[in-house]
């Protein structure tokens, strides 16, 4: 053992507090990522009081999926509040916080080298697994107490940044989707864009120029509506019901030969229904091509801002290429013909969403070429198209630069905690 | 362009399995195999037969051709007329023909003393067959060429082909723990079986055996100074084993019955040179409380405890090896830390310097099972000493107090989609690690995360647990990350990040500012 490491046994004990009397209903489950997420069992008719509790700065772990997930899935509860946890978990706490801190702790076990490490140590029992000795047999380094909180805090910064940026980024999303059912849906984007085109966009014969609201949107201000009998409503006077493939061009992707090691591991990114994210952009993939792999290949190179909607495997997700990247055939890749991407984009959300609802019950199994085609939607004029477009732009650039920094950050963490694996031997952190 | 077609051509063994395979429906799977392998062997048998029929006929030895010695000095089965694929194919489509294969194969038994025991009895018609199935069945098995290319055993490749196959069909439910081939050919590899007497107390189909010819055959070795012993308690697989046998022209005793090894030991005094065994994992109540308490084989050991025979597995091997023997078998890797009655025997086995090498293999490696399990082995003679196995000469070194380790759960490489097996690098690369650190100069040197050598001290210390994680070093790669460098190039793409970020956040301040909700 290296002499600045410790023995983990020496600093935890186990607990086991039932939930008798029952203190807590709130079962969890652990996820992979280490956090606790609300259990999906049913506990209706269960005895809860066989179940364990997990206080604050305890930890809850799952010993028998190790050799199955090759991590270890422990979670340290942080709240004030109890939790239960399925009495197959172990639970255990520190004995002593002015020793070890838990949130250190914590750190250590969210190195994937732990992960690593922890998957090593399976090969003692019949289905392997990892057992409380082989917890205890943990070696870490364990500083002074100020320095322990010093390296938590630091950690703590970045992981603040990087919740921020991500709901900053939930935040915007959800203003963009706002602002395009507000001009495309309900019809009220500005009035003062029909003085710049009245030939396009015109108001009512009975509403007065001079007496325009000009705070309100169009429709509130007395612009001109026609019937529509395709979708059955009212649109603006001069938009048209076309096809979705008359605003937007289709193409499509493909994959080099996987067995020729000359085609991959490059530097173009590979996209795949897989490297969906939750957020608008993809920037991050798991495949990368080479520029033969490419060339060998039924897939373009299609530019940053393209948008990606899954056709197999994963049906109608949607995302828009955070750089320039190359496609599988399980997509299909949209550009606007104006060039409007960001429109494009929300439009394509829009659609696919009712594609999905119209398809309730109905497997949504796979998407074609003739799909997109008999989906009918509503083209605006191009005024307010491009203003649109235009209002989104920040919006969008601000997203995907969050995302790209959360990349960074996470990369920053990951590097925070193999530091831990050195601590002693350097003064940097 | 048009593409130029490929037609794949199908093996012997994937057309066969698959017409085969028309049969199923109508017999269970677990007999089914018998049923296919009784008639391959049967024509097998024939093929030989005629070949060598026509040998005779061709030396001017008509008189001779109803006598089985002739047959027999070329170890070629004799054949009554009725006896012969030949009268099979005849009788095909009749009704009867389940009661003719059941009376070919009786006969063929009762004529050749080696094969007693060896065949279906009966089989055929107490299984009532469909009848034009069986049919398409013999057709199917009537075209394969077993004299074709001698060298490429061909028989030998549809015996394992099926028995593999069955072992994957029959899946989870009772399926025979059959050891997959590159599992039996690292043991092989590792324990180098070159002449002397082999055994396996589970012997299940024979496929060590097997292993173990091919083993000698590849380093120019003569299988005829090589002796073959097993035991097999199911019944069936005990005639698989000796038709195994049989078909590849090798002589085996696998003692007079199938039989239990525990309570029915075919072999008492039995002393083997090789032992390569896969014994099944775990056997609950192999014994009754008050049985085979003071059996001879636990001599200077604890009686192995009734909830689990693995230590009773590994006690019988230990006492029937010679002063020179290894042993190399599989366990459930719960056997390497068990407690009471299994610790006592592990710890005595290491202070008898018997334990040399403790492998861990990757999951999946098993068709009918996932867990975990080790490899052992064991060897009575850790002095040194030199050995020839056919052109090299292995100069083994002193290693009593030392214990190989090795993990090979990061090797392999994928097999029919679900599975692991090793490929030849992977087993060059074990077996190389392994026979460096028996030698003298070997070069062998402890692989973080792979293989470590250690002494009985350190094993004492870690209170006789054979886990091998507990010996061989885990490196932590976060020691190694480059902390500087990384930090650098995180440092600029951090920096500018932030920076486009506040010139982004005016931007953005500007939309909400135009569209009245300013921020």
């Amino acid at each position: 053992m290296k002499s600045n490491y410790r023995l983990l046994g020496d600093y935890i004990r186990k607990v086991n507090n039932r939930n008798n009397p029952i203190i807590s209903e709130d079962l969890r489950g652990l996820s992979m990522n280490k956090e606790f997420r609300k259990s999906t069992s049913n506990i209706v008719g269960t005895d809860l009081s066989k179940y364990k509790l997990v206080h604050k700065n305890q930890f809850a772990c799952d010993f028998m999926s190790v050799i199955r997930v090759h991590k270890l899935p422990v979670v340290l509860h942080t709240e004030v509040e109890p939790v239960i946890v399925s009495p197959a978990y172990i639970t255990f706490e520190v004995i002593d916080q002015k020793q070890l801190l838990p949130e250190y702790l914590m750190m250590w076990f969210r190195r994937s080298e732990f992960d690593r490490y922890a998957d090593f140590r399976c090969d003692s029992a019949i289905r392997g697994g990892f057992k409380w000795d082989e917890l205890c047999e943990v070696e870490l380094p364990v500083p002074s107490l100020e320095k322990q909180q010093e390296i938590v805090d630091d950690y703590n910064t970045v992981q603040d940044r990087i919740r921020i940026n991500g709901e900053l980024n939930t935040a915007l999303e959800e203003t963009a989707q706002a602002l395009y059912k507000h001009w495309f849906v309900d019809f009220e984007f500005p009035i003062s864009l029909c003085h710049t085109e009245p030939v396009e966009v015109r108001l009512e014969d009975d509403v007065n120029v001079e007496n325009i609201d000009h705070s309100k949107g169009y429709k509130s201000s007395g612009g001109a509506m026609v019937y529509n009998e395709e979708l059955d409503q009212e649109i603006p006077v001069g938009w048209e019901v076309v096809s979705f493939l008359d605003e937007l061009n289709i193409n499509g992707g493909g994959t080099p030969k996987t067995t020729n090691p000359n085609f991959w591991d490059g530097a173009i990114p590979f996209f795949t229904p897989k490297d969906v994210s939750k957020s608008f952009f993809t920037v991050n993939v798991e495949k990368y091509l080479t520029q033969e792999g490419l060339d060998n290949c039924s897939s373009k190179l299609y530019k940053k801002n393209t948008i990606f909607i899954t056709a197999r495997g994963t049906v109608g997700a949607i995302s828009m290429s955070g750089r320039d990247m190359a496609m599988n055939q399980s997509c299909y890749a949209f550009i606007d013909k104006d060039n409007l991407q960001f429109y494009g984009h929300q439009l394509a959300k829009f659609a696919i969403d009712n594609l999905k609802r119209q398809a309730v019950g109905a497997v949504f199994s796979a998407l074609v070429t003739k799909d997109f085609e008999s989906t009918m939607i509503l083209k605006p004029s191009l005024t307010v198209k491009l203003k649109f477009n235009d209002l989104l732009e920040p919006i969008y650039s601000n997203i995907l630069n969050a995302q790209i920094e959360n990349i960074k950050h996470r990369e920053l963490s990951d590097l925070l905690l193999s530091k831990m694996a050195t601590v002693l031997d350097h003064k940097e952190l | 362009m048009a593409k130029k077609k490929q037609v794949k051509e199908k093996s012997i063994e994937e057309s066969l399995w698959q017409s085969a395979n028309k049969l199923r429906g109508s017999v269970e799977s677990a007999e089914y195999k018998h049923v296919v392998l009784g008639l391959i062997f049967l024509k097998f048998a024939s093929d030989k037969f005629e070949v060598r029929r026509a040998q005779l006929i061709e030396e001017g030895k008509e008189k001779y051709l109803e006598m089985a010695a002739f047959y027999n000095e070329k170890n070629v089965f004799f054949l009554e007329p009725s006896s012969r694929w030949s009268y099979i194919i005849d009788n095909a489509k009749q009704d009867d023909i389940a009661i003719k294969i059941d009376t070919a194969l009786h006969q063929i038994e009762k004529a050749n003393p080696s094969l007693k025991g060896a065949l279906p009895d009966n089989y055929f018609s107490r299984l009532q067959l469909d009848k034009s199935k069986l049919g398409a069945l013999l057709d199917t098995i009537n075209k394969i060429d077993t004299q074709k290319d001698e060298a490429t055993d061909i028989v030998g490749r549809v015996y394992e082909y099926f028995l593999s196959k069955f072992a994957l069909a029959e899946g989870k439910g009772k399926g025979e723990f059959y050891t997959p081939k590159s599992i039996v050919n690292l043991i092989a590899e590792m324990i180098e079986p070159y002449e002397g007497i082999i055994y396996d107390p589970a012997c299940g189909s024979g496929g060590m055996f097997v292993q173990s010819i091919k083993f000698i055959e590849n380093h120019n070795g003569n299988k005829k100074n090589i002796s073959i012993y097993g035991q097999e308690y199911t019944n069936t697989t005990y005639k698989l084993a000796k038709m195994n046998l049989a078909i590849r022209g090798i002589a085996g005793n696998l003692g007079a019955v199938a039989a239990d090894t525990f309570a029915r030991d075919q072999h008492p005094d039995l002393k083997a040179d090789y032992i390569m065994a896969n014994p099944p994992f775990n056997q609950k109540d192999w014994r009754a409380e008050n049985e085979l308490t003071d059996d001879p084989r636990w001599q200077g050991y604890e009686t192995p405890p009734k909830s689990n025979a693995n230590y009773a597995w590994i006690l019988n091997m230990v006492a029937k090896l010679s002063d020179q023997g290894v042993a190399g078998f599989i366990l459930a890797n719960g056997a390497l830390s068990g407690g009471g009655e299994e610790y006592k025997i592990r710890k005595k086995l290491i202070e008898n310097n018997l334990v040399e090498a403790i492998v861990i293999l990757p999951r999946a490696m098993f068709y009918t099972t996932d867990i975990s399990v080790t490899l052992w082995i064991i060897n009575k003679n850790k002095k040194a000493h030199t050995r020839k196995i056919g052109d090299v000469e292995r100069q083994y070194r002193f290693r009593e107090n030392e214990v190989l380790f090795m993990d090979l759960r990061q090797r392999g490489i994928p097999f029919e989609k679900k599975f692991i097996q090793f490929s030849d690098e992977n087993i060059t690369e074990i077996t190389d690690t392994y026979h460096n650190w028996q030698q003298v100069d070997g070069n062998y040197k402890d692989v973080p995360e792979f293989c470590a050598s250690v002494t009985n001290k350190e094993i004492e210390k870690k209170d006789f647990s054979l886990v091998p994680s507990k010996y061989i070093e885990f490196v932590n790669r976060d020691e190694q990350v480059d902390y500087h460098d990384k930090m650098a190039e995180l440092q600029t793409t951090v920096k500018s990040l932030m920076q486009e970020k506040a010139q982004n956040d005016t931007a953005l301040a500007a939309v909400f500012k135009k569209m009245g909700y300013e921020i």
